[in-house]
């Protein structure tokens, strides 16, 4: 008995042992000790270190062009956006990321609140549409992504569509809405909806259409699978997807629309880049900025994204509205306003969707 | 090699499997270990291995202490070798793998020609190369023992290494192993539950019961001359007959014993079974019960005063139950006290 | 007095490092979970967590694991007793088709699984036949049954080939009929095999996001992810499933020690019974295993195939050799490390002292605790303690091992019991110390067993998504993170060679290791 207790003893000796040891460490300690890590770590030149919140397969070309042109070597970390800020904000200072590039407002703001980012310089700066500008100083909208609504034609007819995403909670489209409330970019737009209409509008909006037996699923894609296979007949995704599907399989029976001009359904969310306040590599952190809001970059994600373009200066895909129409068809709003996530989760929470 | 057994205790929480043994096993000698189920002697054997602490006293080889309450030597030190009941050969060797396992000292060629030798004196030269599970029990049996011989231990303990075998086999494979272990020389421990078995082979035996050492000597001894009834009753059927002991002679329901030694008091007299004789001048009983044995007829009778007794006959006897006997018993007999006799 | 376990201090200190390495290693990302936990105010802790959404989705959590387990056991074990106690023909080709669903990813085998449904689903463009598209309950408890019962089928076929048939021989002779004497002698006698696989099924299913993602199918993990960026809020729920599963292992402790553990005394001669014939049976049995491959091996493996010819081959074999090399440089020593960490863990749990309990406990919950938190977990410790691992592969590695450790213990414990003591006596009695039993008689003799718990560790290491994601170090991209980085854009036809190099390697190691293994017995 005293043997095995005096074991257990040990274990928890051990644990405490390394647990207490970095919490005991003076402040200043534990700075120096960093900047030593740092030191000796990733800070050889000629490198860059970029989390990844966006689908990597898809942006790996513009970062190899990148890596060509400046001759320095990009290492990257990708998943989820939601995920890569959390791993930010547990890596703290300490993080070897230079670069976080996000493919929502939400992640950046999160980063941005956790005091993580420095202040984007003036020099990489550019002028980007007054659609996608937010005012922080911590970070650069790099694309512009449209919410709408996708719909399968042989399950109903153009005339019947809602004018509003709003209309949606109507009885008409019972068990017909496919949505994904897990999804980031969903977050967002029920994060404007909130700004927009009021936390009390919104959640009835959201009671509503879960009372209408809408069909949850993870993300957008399957939205848009569900929709040619006829599961449903009405969703609400992001507007690059279908795009995506039709470029491989053009007859795919799925088509999309905005709602009514300035609808909140409407929203257009942007994917962004800041540089944290540690980066070892910030002189490259800077090029990479730049070179993501050059013409170069920015006509990429017109033409193999399907997103829209930033700049005013590069001509956005002729698949999409174009550019020109964007500021008549989305909803007038703030986008700094987008950055309280918190309280979008804990509305879903609460109604019950998360 | 001597064994040396101290004051040995033997521990397992609270349970007390050995309580203060002491045990000396000569050079050469066979001492047969028996008691009932629990009495200790497994703990004896496995405390000489090595394979459990002694929590007190002491065990030594030759004059070597190799565990008293605080020190232990580790099994593998001690060259000791050991049969398991069970043999446990190793699953994932070959028979002659198996053998080989203790030489690894020997050079490559001498450890092969010795596990020749070894497969050879077991008669197992051609299952060399069979895995354990393709034996059978007794080839299992033969190939443990070689095993076990191999490194040449000095002394050789043997949990039951023939209780596993069906007893066909058994005699036979008994004797083998025996002429192969007296023409080492060496000193030999075993445990047996068959006392015929150990009377057959041990020069001494030494009787547990409860951790404790009832009796230890020479098998003719043990049985001839027990110190207690429950020496008695274990190694074989037996009349324990109760009397009054007044020096040479003791008066019973038997009648008027002649004692082998002096003895006063209430004593119990040591009559087995094959000591009656039919007497016409000795105590008339009745024949409750008989069994043909072959080589004895067993009777059970009871005398005119109740008491219950068991009698062996020749088989020329054809007492039937009903039939009235005279019984005498020929000669001196030993007596135990009479105490724990109901 | 208390000598009961006489631990030689030489013998016992290897056995013990190890051990109490398990334990803090475990304890580092469960710490983690409870500061982050702490750290969420309690009125609104409770009010979160007494909601009503949370009762749902504990209960979905908790139906959907029973019928994976019921049904996964339901499957495996007339399949296992198919190859081991009848003459059905083909039964190695059986075993195989039963073992090689641990090679498919979740997410392969759930878009699979939906893709045979609905009007442009597989059913209607091969058969003619339009079946609604799996989702839900069904689709998930589905999905998971069919690439998680080999694990039931690997623990019951092993207690299979254990039984002893006397025991059989011995009701027969009694008048029990071969009905009664499955559920009176044989079934009892599966209760150890069947928990063990239960424990590895339902923990697994508690922690599953893939499957239940696709198939719209909410419970706890589920809700774990979405809660992702809210810490506090995700950590309680972590620190929920790890209830849920320390409540789990506490009832097959319970269930455990209330039966008399099988006394096993050696290895002896296993005789093997007479196989029952099956007769006419085998053509209606094999059509019926057809079947289950059909859905469980063909279906996913095909889609895949499918997805490949779609894509035209476009892929670049650099990257996808890379990220090969990138999925055997996380693997090969991690599975390594777990098996080497297995050994003296299963060994001290045979020994039945409370550290080894603890140490055994420890094991199980490293393998319940959501991935997610167990990342986060080793990236704080990591960054606090050594910052210097936190970009190299021991971390990763080390993260595995505390995650799938129970898994390459399992053939361990249900081995380890059959070596008996005797065993190491008598290697002891020829003079080897306790390193020399180890290394010439254990660890041979327990070969299978390692070959196996080695097996089933790599196969989920080279599927494991979460970990590999956020631990691996910069510009690692293993094989499951890059099919799923793809598929997870439908992206499908990119998706294809990954899945399919994974899928290549997880069979050819399985059938490496496997072999090894056999080579021993």
């Amino acid at each position: 008995m005293f043997r095995t207790l005096s074991y257990v003893g040990w274990a928890l000796l051990l644990l405490a042992g390394c647990k207490s040891e970095p919490v005991e460490k003076a402040p200043v300690e534990k700075a120096e000790a960093n900047a030593e890590a740092k030191a000796e770590e990733p800070a050889k030149p000629g490198e860059l270190v970029v989390y990844v919140g966006r689908n990597l397969s898809l942006v790996k070309p513009l970062i190899e062009k990148f890596e060509k042109q400046t001759g320095i070597t990009v290492k990257t970390r990708d998943g989820k956006s939601a995920e890569l800020a959390a791993l930010l904000v547990e890596e703290g200072d300490k993080t070897v990321a230079d670069v976080f590039w996000a493919q929502d407002v939400d992640s950046l703001a999160l980063v941005a609140s956790k005091g993580l980012f420095a202040e984007v310089p003036e020099g990489v700066k550019f002028e980007a549409s007054k659609l996608f500008t937010g005012r922080s100083p911590h970070w650069i909208p790099l694309s512009g992504r449209a919410r709408l609504l996708a719909y399968n034609p042989k399950k109903i007819v153009a005339s019947d569509l809602p004018k509003s995403i709003l209309d949606l909670a109507d009885e008409k489209y019972a068990g017909q809405v496919g949505w994904a409330p897990s999804n980031a970019s969903f977050q967002t737009f029920v994060t404007a909806l909130r700004a927009a209409k009021g936390e009390a509008a919104a959640e009835a909006w959201l009671r509503g259409l879960k009372d209408n037996g809408a069909k949850t699923y993870a993300k957008n894609t399957p939205i848009i699978k569900a929709l040619g296979a006829e599961e449903i007949a009405l969703g609400l995704p992001n507007h690059y997807y279908l795009l995506r599907q039709k470029a491989t399989d053009a007859d795919f029976p799925v088509e999309q629309t905005f709602f009514a001009d300035g609808d909140i359904g409407n929203l257009i969310n942007v994917s962004g880049a800041g540089i944290t306040k540690g980066a070892g590599n910030r002189a490259n952190a800077e090029a990479f900025l730049s070179f993501l809001g050059g013409k170069e970059a920015q006509q990429y994600f017109a033409d193999e994204t399907f997103e829209y373009p930033v700049r005013a200066d590069v001509k956005g895909n002729a698949r999409l509205v174009p550019l020109a129409d964007l500021p008549r068809i989305a909803p007038e709003l703030d986008l700094d306003k987008l950055g309280d996530r918190e309280g979008t989760l804990a509305l879903l929470q609460k109604v019950g969707l998360l | 090699m001597k064994l040396t057994l101290e004051q040995l205790r033997v521990c397992y929480g609270e349970t007390v499997a050995l309580a203060g043994l002491d045990l000396e096993v000569a050079s050469g000698e066979w001492l047969g270990l028996l008691g009932p189920s629990g009495s200790g002697k497994t703990s004896a054997l496995r405390a000489i291995a090595g394979f459990e602490r002694a929590s007190g006293g002491r065990v030594l080889l030759d004059d070597d202490v190799v565990a008293d309450g605080r020190t232990h030597r580790p099994p593998e030190r001690r060259g000791v070798g050991f049969v398991f009941q069970e043999f446990a050969l190793f699953p994932h060797l070959s028979a002659a793998q198996n053998i080989a396992f203790g030489l690894r000292h020997l050079p490559k060629d001498a450890r092969a020609a010795r596990v020749k030798r070894l497969l050879a004196r077991v008669e197992m030269a051609e299952y060399a190369d069979r895995a354990p599970s393709a034996l059978s029990g007794g080839q299992q049996q033969r190939i443990a023992l070689a095993r076990a011989l191999a490194p040449d231990p000095p002394a050789l303990l043997m949990d039951e290494p023939f209780g596993s075998l069906d007893p066909a086999l058994r005699g036979l494979v008994r004797e083998r192993v025996v002429e192969a272990l007296r023409a080492g020389g060496r000193t030999v421990v075993f445990i047996s539950h068959d006392i015929h078995e150990a009377f057959a082979i041990a020069d001494r035996i030494a009787l547990l019961r409860d951790g404790v050492l009832q009796q230890i000597g020479a098998p003719e001894e043990l049985y001839g001359r027990p110190t207690s009834a429950f020496v008695a009753g274990f190694l074989g059927p037996v009349n324990l007959i109760p009397g009054d002991a007044a020096g040479q002679r003791m008066s019973t329901a038997l009648g008027d014993l002649r004692l082998a030694h002096e003895a006063r008091g209430p004593r119990a007299a040591v009559v087995r079974p094959h000591m009656f004789a039919i007497d016409p001048g000795g105590v008339a009983v009745t024949v409750e019960r008989r069994v043909f044995r072959g080589d004895r007829v067993e009777l059970a009778v009871r005398s005119g005063s109740g008491a219950a007794w068991q009698v062996d006959l020749p088989t020329s006897s054809d007492a039937r139950p009903g039939d009235t006997l005279r019984l005498a018993v020929a000669g001196a007999v030993w007596t135990v006290p009479s105490d724990g006799i109901v | 007095m208390n000598r009961r376990f006489s631990l030689r201090p030489l013998g016992a200190l290897p056995l013990y490092l190890p051990a109490l390495a398990v334990v803090a290693t475990v304890a580092i990302p469960v710490g983690f979970v409870a500061l982050r936990a702490s750290e969420a105010s309690w009125a609104d802790a409770s009010a979160w967590l007494l909601r009503s959404r949370t009762a749902e989705l504990l209960f979905n959590t908790l139906a959907l694991g029973a019928t994976v387990v019921i049904a996964a056991s339901a499957i495996a074990f007339p399949l296992a007793w198919l190859v081991t106690r009848t003459d059905l023909r083909g039964r190695g080709a059986v075993t195989l088709a039963a073992i090689l669903p641990l090679a498919i990813p979740g997410y392969v085998m759930a878009y699979a699984l939906r893709s045979l449904g609905g009007p442009l689903g597989a059913g209607q463009a091969m058969f003619g036949l339009t079946f609604p598209r799996l989702d839900g309950f069904v689709g998930a408890a589905l999905a998971l049954t069919l690439y998680n019962y080999p694990y039931f089928f690997l623990t019951f076929r092993a207690a299979f080939e254990r039984l002893d048939p006397a025991q059989a021989e011995a009701a027969r002779a009694l008048g029990a009929g071969p009905g009664r004497v499955l559920l009176t002698v044989h079934l009892p006698r599966f209760v150890p095999a069947a928990l063990a696989g239960a424990l590895v099924v339902g923990l697994y299913v508690l922690g599953d996001f893939g499957v239940v993602s696709l198939m719209r199918f909410d419970t706890l993990s589920l809700a774990l992810y979405a809660s992702w960026s809210r810490m506090e809020q995700g950590s309680l729920l972590a620190l929920m499933l790890i209830g849920l599963t320390v409540f789990l292992l506490l009832g097959e402790a319970w269930i455990t020690a209330r039966r008399a553990r099988g006394a096993t005394s050696g290895l002896g001669a296993a005789r093997r019974p007479r196989p029952v014939a099956l007769g006419w049976l085998n053509a209606p049995i094999w059509t019926g295993i057809a079947a289950l491959v059909l859905l469980s091996v063909i279906t996913p493996v095909g889609t895949t195939i499918h997805w490949m010819a779609e894509g035209a081959a476009h892929f670049d074999a650099g990257e996808l050799a890379a990220a090969a090399a990138d999925s055997l440089r996380a693997a090969l020593p991690a599975t390594a490390l777990t098996v080497a960490l297995a050994l003296p863990v299963a060994w001290l749990a045979r020994r039945g002292t409370r550290l080894a309990r603890i140490v055994e406990r420890a094991a199980q919950l490293g393998y319940a605790i959501p991935s997610l938190a167990l990342a986060l977990g080793f990236v704080v410790f990591a960054l606090r303690t050594v910052p210097s691992i936190r970009e190299t592969l021991a971390l990763l590695w080390i993260a595995y091992a505390a995650h799938f450790l129970m898994l390459a213990m399992g053939p361990l414990r249900g081995t380890l019991p059959l070596l008996s003591t005797r065993h190491e006596e008598a290697a002891r009695s020829l003079g080897a110390g306790p390193l020399g039993v180890l290394w010439r008689v254990t660890l041979p003799a327990l070969r299978g067993a390692l070959a196996a718990g080695a097996a089933l560790t790599l196969l989920a290491i080279l599927k494991e998504l979460p970990l590999a994601k956020l631990l691996a170090p910069l510009d690692s991209r293993p094989l499951a993170v890059s099919a799923w980085a793809f598929a997870d854009e439908a992206l499908f036809a990119d998706a294809a060679p990954y899945a399919l190099t994974l899928l290549g390697i997880s069979a050819f190691s399985v059938a490496a290791v496997l072999r090894m293994g056999r080579e021993a017995t």
